[in-house]
């Protein structure tokens, strides 16, 4: 089944609140997108209406060309993982595993005790004895060993220590490499994650901001470094991010591309072209100095 | 493959088993309570008379509607969430709930009767129960029909409120409540009166149920029919919490 993602100008909104505002994008299926957003973008809400846990206030949604809102036929091939309380859950861990397998079509029970086993978890703990990051490493185990055609993590790490986290992405990429499906990683972990994403989606405000493959994005900014009457003098017009000046040497991350008679132009005038990482992009093109 | 049965039939075993367990542990403690008295009672202190009088199932009956309650409560925060996490639809969830519900209001009056033999075999037939037995000697079928009916009623209430509060939030979620005390006393007053002399007074049969059963099964009929479209309405497009 392919189960493309599309959204049209869809919109969410708490009585006065715009928590998302007239956000389209077209996710083809089977790749791994990176969704960032700062605090409050509206990561969530618009990820629950890809899970059907709430409507659209306006706008519409389709996946696999269906609207999947109260569609059994959907519902059951898309998984959401988030930060779900387990603070009154009694059930054991491998009880759970086996109680989702009943639901998700695509489960695979032995991969998800696989994974339990590289989590440490033990099967035989109640989950609300479980710790916050252990919690969430269970939350990975349903996650991957669902196979969901789509599947969305939504800071699906909180509280995992780095080795934890480490497991996690590597774990992903294998499996995916097996099963491709659509995933869809909500983070803030720019600099840890980047590798992970094929294509990368910015919301900010509510607000689509955009929407990349990761190779074209990063290059698409660009630091130069040099003296600073010079760097002023080449920067003329272009989009600046961010600016840092040590003495006479000035540092500016710009966003676009340059193209080759330029780039030549630069070292000409003996300045420093290097690359720009997703989290500095992320950072400035998001952050408040920075107004599109 | 190993999916063969349809999402409905899923919830509704997975849900009857879940709640099917705490009610087991429920008729314990009620069992528990009952022989406490009984113990206390052959003791010699001197507790509240009717309690003494009271059989393991008209403590059980009158319980059991609480522990409903609480269960139909219960399955509009905990199991709806989690259903629909697992994408199951509401509207699956909604026919698995009650068909889980419809199990439970079964399997209760069956339990509940069971034990009562069980209890009878063992223990000395004070005369409380001896008259109480005998009362019900013609009618025990009708008797677990309408402990079923009531329970299952009790079980949508709780649902309804559960559901009330769910979507609205507490100030609104009060006046599910309002809704709910409305049809149980509809409730109370068609299955109440005509048996009020069994339940209040333990007096023998003698009202004649041909007249007005039909009647009190027409009206608890109606009154589940409400609450279910009550429930379906409430939870039709529900944004699930998180």
């Amino acid at each position: 089944m392919n189960l493309d993602v599309q959204l049209d100008r869809v919109s969410v909104t708490y009585g006065s609140v715009e928590a998302v505002r007239d956000v389209s994008l077209r996710l083809p299926a089977g790749k791994i997108y990176g969704l960032l957003g700062r605090n409050g973008a509206g990561k969530t809400s618009l990820l629950s209406i890809l899970a059907s846990f709430r409507e659209p206030s306006s706008g519409s949604v389709t996946i696999g060309g269906e609207q999947p809102f109260e569609n059994a036929k959907i519902m059951k091939e898309v998984s959401f993982i988030y930060d779900v309380d387990y603070k009154e859950e009694t059930d054991k861990v491998k009880a759970a595993i086996e109680s989702v397998a009943r639901y998700r079509p695509h489960f695979d029970t032995a991969y998800a005790l696989e994974l339990a086993r590289k989590f440490n978890l033990p099967l035989d703990n109640q989950l609300k004895q479980l710790s916050k990051g252990m919690q969430s490493a269970f939350n990975v185990c349903i996650g991957l060993a669902s196979r969901s055609p789509v599947t969305i993590l939504d800071e699906a790490y909180l509280g995992m220590d780095a080795p934890s986290r480490e497991i996690f992405y590597r774990e992903l990429l294998k499996d995916q490499e097996r099963h491709p499906r659509t995933f869809i990683l909500s983070t803030h972990l720019v600099s840890e994650m980047d590798y992970l994403f094929e294509e990368v989606i910015i919301i900010h405000k509510g607000r689509f901001l955009l929407q990349d493959d990761y190779e074209s994005l990063t290059s698409k900014g660009v630091s130069i470094t040099g003296p600073a009457t010079k760097v002023d003098e080449f920067i003329q017009g272009m989009k600046v991010l961010n600016v840092q000046q040590l003495g006479s040497t000035k540092a500016v991350m710009v966003y676009g591309e340059l193209d080759e008679a330029s780039q030549s132009a630069a070292l000409k005038a003996g300045l420093e072209i290097g690359p720009i990482s997703l989290q500095d992009l992320f950072i400035h093109l998001t952050g408040e100095e920075y107004s599109a | 493959m190993k999916k063969t049965s349809s999402p409905i039939s899923k919830v509704s075993t997975e849900m009857f088993i879940q709640q099917g367990s705490w009610a087991l542990g429920f008729l314990t403690i009620v069992l528990l309570i009952y022989i406490g008295a009984g113990i206390v009672n052959i003791i010699g202190f001197n507790i509240r008379e009717e309690m003494s009088d009271e059989d393991f199932f008209s403590i059980a009956y009158r319980s059991t509607k609480g522990f409903m309650l609480v269960v139909g409560i219960i399955s509009a925060y905990g199991f709806l969430s989690y259903y629909v996490r697992h994408g199951i639809t509401r509207r699956d969830f909604f026919s698995g709930s009650a068909l889980a519900a419809v199990y439970l209001s079964l399997a209760f009056p069956v339990a509940t009767a069971l034990i009562q033999w069980i209890v009878l075999l063992f223990a000395s037939q004070d005369e409380g129960s001896t008259r109480l037995l005998q009362a019900f000697d013609n009618s025990w079928l009708l008797m677990l029909v309408s402990y079923g009916i009531q329970i299952f009623i009790f079980y949508l209430m709780g649902w309804m409120i559960g559901s009330g509060f769910y979507r609205f939030g507490w100030i609104r979620g009060l006046g599910w409540i309002a809704v709910a005390l409305v049809l149980i006393g509809f409730m109370d007053a068609l299955w109440q009166f005509e048996l009020a002399s069994i339940w209040e007074q333990w007096l023998p049969v003698t009202t004649d149920f041909s007249v007005t059963l039909p009647v009190s099964l027409a009206g608890s009929l109606a009154v589940i029919l409400i609450a279910l479209i009550l429930i379906r309405l409430i939870t039709r497009r529900v944004t699930i919490k998180m």
